[in-house]
């Protein structure tokens, strides 16, 4: 079978067969050939439909998201080798803000070539915390992030991220090193440590132990806050089955 | 179109287009009727000893209702489900492996014809907070005694580096007592634990609190033990955590 073939019966079989919940297949040239009708609503992509347009750079606004998808999809044919990415972005709908996309090269098994790239994507069901807290921060790090906004509610949005970060960090360096980091500001031991007097004062503990206990139960400590990140796409792990053939 | 056909589409598909995702697909009598050369690679297995077989009958015995208790919620709500798994008897790199099952839809009749099966690493920690919420979600006890080998039994020699390892992880008292009792089918209650720590572990620790208590097994070589409920094979399906 040519690559023309192999990418006809691509495009008739997704048409005729939904596999995955969500997904878009797209040619060598990066135009979405298929869709599964439901996502690009979700998206908030313009018109409803991923159709007629390109991966890169019609859907990828931002100049760094571009780059970066277009170097994913590169690697894809060159590799022919599959990828997963955690990917952050709000102007999806809010229950999608964060999903894994999968980035699948398709190829022809007469001429071994790719013809097609599939992307699928999921919403991740474990907490963001599950993956390397700075890693994820660094990624964001100068995108565009939601403004922080206080409620009123019982701690401020600072004391939120010291207090998710207490939990997973060992001491006052590394939470300040966190903070300065996702807000390009200058966070102090000495500042951290006033912040953790004003959440040990209203949480009523004796010492930090105490306050990490008190974030488990109250469920916060797999509360990544929005506030500490910017929109991001993050490589997990890519399967490479070639080690075992 | 009838199902024999949308079948053959299937199969004429994943001969002709090949991708290094392993997959394999099962009819609706689960039945497997397409697997693709990464996934045999993952397994060790030849297409002609799994090919038409029934992917229950092909799992471990242990784990085969709650298998098809997944698939049939798979088709019936027409969900895609994952489940982490560990077996050892895998290559050491997929001992671990998170499994997704997704409903292949025909577009015509809106029909679910087959369950497609996808095998990836998982990307994320396993830390115990994870092993507690995914064994909490995944079955009642009744299911974990079937799912749980007759000879899983704690001793009083392994029964305290568990409880360590959990406190430790911020379980309290009655997480760590219920996640004890759901993996070993023998009652521990919030007392019982608590008993443990302050008659036992302080003792043992030369300590008067739990936070010294802590602090002293992080320093321990203790803290290297990892408890045997973690090591041993299993498949939990996975809600959200």
């Amino acid at each position: 079978m040519d690559n023309n073939s192999a990418l006809n019966l691509i495009i008739n079989y997704h048409k005729q067969i939904k596999d995955d919940i969500f997904y878009i297949i797209c040619d060598l040239n990066y135009n979405v050939l298929v869709e599964d009708g439901s996502s690009a609503a979700l998206a908030n992509i313009e018109g409803k439909t991923f159709l007629g347009k390109k991966l890169v750079p019609e859907l990828s606004k931002a100049i760094w998201r571009t780059q970066l998808v277009e170097k994913i999809l590169k690697d894809c044919i060159a590799s022919k080798m599959s990828s997963e990415w955690l990917s952050l972005r709000f102007s999806r709908q809010q229950e999608y803000w964060l999903i894994q996309l999968n980035y699948i090269p398709l190829m022809n098994f007469s001429t071994g070539e790719v013809v097609g790239i599939k992307v699928s994507a999921s919403p991740i069901k474990y907490p963001l915390y599950l993956y390397p807290i700075e890693s994820i921060i660094t990624a964001g790090k100068g995108n565009y992030k939601l403004d922080e906004i206080n409620n009123g509610e019982f701690l401020s949005s600072t004391e939120q991220e010291v207090l998710f970060l207490t939990y997973h960090t060992a001491n006052y360096e590394e939470i300040a090193y966190l903070m300065s980091l996702a807000h390009n500001e200058v966070f102090n031991k000495t500042k951290i440590s006033r912040i953790n007097s004003k959440l040990l004062e209203k949480y009523e503990c004796a010492n930090i132990e105490e306050l990490k206990v008190i974030t488990y139960q109250k469920g916060l400590h797999i509360k990544f806050l929005v506030s500490l990140v910017g929109e991001f796409m993050f490589p997990v792990k890519t399967f490479n089955t070639t080690e075992s053939k | 179109m009838k199902p024999e056909q949308i079948q053959q589409i299937i199969k004429d598909y994943h001969h002709e287009i090949i991708s290094d995702i392993p997959v394999a697909i099962i009819d609706m009598d689960y039945k497997i009727f397409e697997i693709n050369q990464p996934a045999l690679s993952i397994f060790n297995l030849k297409l002609e000893n799994v090919l038409g077989k029934s992917l229950i009958a092909l799992s471990d015995q242990r784990w085969q209702s709650k298998l098809r208790s997944i698939l049939d919620e798979c088709v019936f709500y027409n969900q895609d489900k994952s489940v982490l798994s560990l077996r050892f008897t895998r290559p050491s790199k997929y001992r671990l492996l998170l499994f997704k099952y997704t409903p292949v839809i025909s577009k015509d009749s809106g029909n679910i014809v087959s369950i497609k099966i996808v095998a990836s690493i998982p990307s994320f920690k396993i830390n115990a907070y994870v092993i507690y919420k995914i064994i909490s979600n995944a079955f009642t006890q009744t299911e974990l005694k079937a799912e749980l080998p007759n000879n899983n039994v704690i001793t009083p020699q392994e029964l305290e580096p568990a409880v360590l390892f959990l406190l430790n992880n911020d379980l309290d008292y009655n997480e760590i007592a219920s996640l004890l009792t759901m993996v070993y089918c023998k009652k521990y209650t919030k007392h019982l634990i608590a008993k443990l720590v302050s008659r036992k572990l302080y003792e043992k620790f030369d300590v008067t609190n739990l936070m010294a208590l802590k602090q002293k097994y992080r320093k321990s070589k203790l803290s290297r033990v990892i408890p045997k409920f973690i090591l041993q094979e299993f498949s939990y399906p996975i809600e959200s955590l």
